[in-house]
């Protein structure tokens, strides 16, 4: 029974660490969305072009990997800057409408998925070869790398929160995301709160891009695949407060995942698009809504 | 003339035509390569692990068209993706058998390798696989399996588990028709060595494993085996499983040591694995000579499985310089091959079930070298 007990708190652990990476694609998704009004599945793409940067300069290159994983977050960042620069600005400028801009990215997403494929065969790409170190609570191990992980998403959220509470960026943020309209009207600068916007929101996405790929691996669909999660964390959070929402979205899809991965991985996506439906139905709005 | 009359000249004109330039052809398609036909998956999961053993086909390639290829004439290998999935399977083996034509074919995967049978007995190609389930290659009349055979392998484990008096074993496999195929065997085994036997089965590509790692770790396990396909996917268990705090002794299925792809994804925590299969004889002569210049053009050494494929091309190459390229008499052929020379050194013919029979012992990896244990070595 003891043994028992300590194993869901060895799942527990494994599903806030899965959280984390949940919370910064979250965020960043949720940051373009709420501002924005896109629904930004290229953030797949630049999640996954941060881990093939990080992977290839790490791996073939031989980089130190705080160099690589710098670069590579940089390059998330203007990879997501440029998405919103030469595909979704064109397209609203020329009267397209926020369903063009999300067949667009879904097109730009699959086009990338493929790309990587052809250059890369596919197969998982992990950037790591030596062992992590532990630390065990009785029989509950948890890896540093975790902790730190945990540790550096709540940095990154405080700075975030900061920026958008606290900044003149994050005045302007706040404003768009309540009334685009008015926000114009009152001089606010949309363009330059656009870049700002994509290009943390990409380095967020960039940021966990680096951690998966050194840990687990990447691989073409691995972006798509948690960006599925991060959809549903994003919706159960809602969007009346984006931090407190892509957080509590995402430590309830890290747990769901972690226990149905235990209890058997073929619910996992039994759970995730079940709470979805529930949560539309019965809680459109979010959870915190 | 009537218009009649024309119409019978041209088509006259034509047939002669038609007939004078039979011939030209045939000369030009005699002389022309013999075609290979690889269905391997090039791209997704298996793409990496596909990829290094197709060097083992290449080299034996190299050698026979060194030496005047066969018949005189030089041997090409044709590659088609599978995307190691069964209808990319028959997509390829139809391609390369329908368009390019080749008399024979090399394949590999237990869930692709499937699919494709019918299509070898419909068609009579002869196809040679790696797969290593236990009956395949017997499912068809053209089917041939040169491979480490999984029941073997496990049969040889479950003598070493009962002799370290193992009582709880956890096995890993992919959640595929290749795992399928191997839970029951691991299953006997396993009963067989008087131990508790549980499984989890992973999605490749799906890289996190962390639920399952969990369902060992409460089984508490003596060992932890995985049936492997020689994925990456493989490398994020093995780690996963250790940084749970899982500390078991892990055995795999077959020797995947030399498997440079394998090896990147497991990295440092391959010491103290066990693994059971053949292995590149570097004490014979011609394992020796396979091993010596495999590793001047790739600078690593050769695995068993670069060998066997060598081996599958070395076959049809034999077959072909004797009884041409008919695919009913190369099937002849190898239904009948006996005490043939491997790269890997030693020598092996076909079975009853059309698969090979090779020599496999059990390994460990001790100071990051491979040696050769007996059942029951600690």
């Amino acid at each position: 029974m003891g043994a028992s007990v300590m194993i869901w708190f060895q799942v527990l652990a494994s599903g806030l660490s899965l959280s984390g990476y949940y919370a910064l694609l979250s965020l960043g998704f949720a940051l373009i969305f709420s501002t924005f009004n896109i629904f930004h599945i290229a953030h797949a793409a630049v999640f996954g072009a941060a881990g093939y940067i990080f992977f290839g300069l790490t791996r073939s290159l031989a980089w130190n990997p705080w160099a690589a994983g710098t670069v590579a977050v940089l390059g998330a960042a203007v990879f997501g800057w440029f998405i919103d620069l030469l595909l979704y600005r064109p397209i609203l400028r020329r009267g397209g409408g926020m369903f063009s801009v999300f067949i667009a990215s879904l097109g730009l997403t699959l086009i990338f998925e493929a790309v990587v494929l052809a250059l890369t065969g596919g197969s998982l790409s992990v950037a790591r070869e030596g062992a992590l170190q532990l630390v065990e609570f009785g029989s509950v191990a948890i890896r540093l790398y975790d902790i730190a992980i945990v540790l550096i998403v709540g940095v990154l959220y405080g700075l975030a929160y900061l920026w958008v509470m606290r900044t003149r960026t994050g005045m302007a943020i706040r404003a768009l995301s309540n009334n685009e309209g008015l926000a114009r009207v009152v001089g606010v600068n949309t363009m330059r709160t656009r870049h700002s916007v994509f290009l943390v929101a990409s380095a967020l996405a960039g940021v966990a891009g680096v951690f998966t790929a050194f840990d687990s691996g990447i691989t073409p669909t691995a972006g798509t695949q948690v960006l599925f999660i991060i959809f549903v964390a994003v919706l159960v959070g809602g969007s009346v407060n984006i931090f407190l929402g892509a957080l509590v979205g995402s430590l309830l899809m890290g747990i769901v995942t972690a226990v149905a991965g235990f209890i058997n991985p073929q619910w996992v996506s039994v759970c995730v698009f079940g709470i979805l439906i529930l949560l539309l139905i019965f809680r459109p709005r979010g959870l915190l809504a | 003339m009537d218009s009649t009359s024309k119409i019978r000249r041209s088509l006259c004109a034509f047939g002669l035509a038609a007939a004078a330039a039979l011939p030209v052809f045939s000369v030009q398609a005699q002389s022309g390569p013999i075609k290979f036909g690889v269905t391997y998956p090039l791209t997704g999961a298996f793409a990496g692990f596909a990829k290094e053993q197709i060097l083992g086909m290449e080299m034996a390639v190299a050698d026979i068209n060194a030496k005047g290829g066969v018949k005189g004439r030089q041997i090409q290998l044709v590659y088609e993706d599978t995307r190691g999935t069964p209808e990319g399977g028959v997509a390829a083996f139809r391609k390369v058998t329908e368009i390019d034509k080749v008399p024979v074919v090399l394949s590999i995967f237990t869930n692709v390798v499937t699919a494709q049978l019918p299509l070898a007995d419909q068609l009579k190609i002869p196809m040679i696989s790696g797969v290593e389930a236990p009956g395949l290659s017997a499912r068809a009349q053209y089917a041939f399996a040169h491979s480490n055979r999984s029941a073997r392998a496990l049969n040889m484990l479950s003598q070493h588990l009962k002799s370290l008096g193992v009582k709880k074993a956890f096995t890993f496999m992919p959640d595929n028709a290749f795992g399928e195929d191997i839970s029951k065997s691991a299953q006997e085994a396993v009963g067989a060595a008087g131990a508790q036997y549980a499984e989890a089965r992973f999605r490749l590509g799906q890289p996190e494993y962390r639920g399952i790692v969990a369902r060992a770790k409460e089984f508490n396990p003596d060992v932890i085996l995985i049936a492997t396909q020689g994925t990456a996917d493989d490398g994020n268990v093995v780690k996963q499983l250790r940084e749970i705090g899982v500390n078991a002794p892990i055995f795999i299925s077959a020797n995947l040591f030399d498997v440079k792809a394998w090896r990147d994804s497991v990295g440092t925590y391959v010491e103290g694995m066990t693994m059971v299969g053949p292995n590149v004889d570097v004490t014979d002569p011609k394992g020796k000579d396979f091993s010596t210049r495999f590793k001047a053009k790739h600078g690593r050494n050769p695995n068993y499985l670069q060998g066997t494929l060598y081996d599958m091309v070395a076959m049809y190459a034999a077959a072909i310089e004797k009884v041409g390229t008919d695919g009913t008499a190369i099937r002849d052929y190898l239904v009948g091959l006996k005490d043939f020379p491997s790269a890997m050194g030693g020598r092996f013919g076909m079975g009853p079930d059309r698969q090979t029979v090779m020599a496999i012992n059990l390994w460990r990896v001790k100071g990051g070298e491979l040696m050769k244990i007996l059942p029951g070595q600690k």
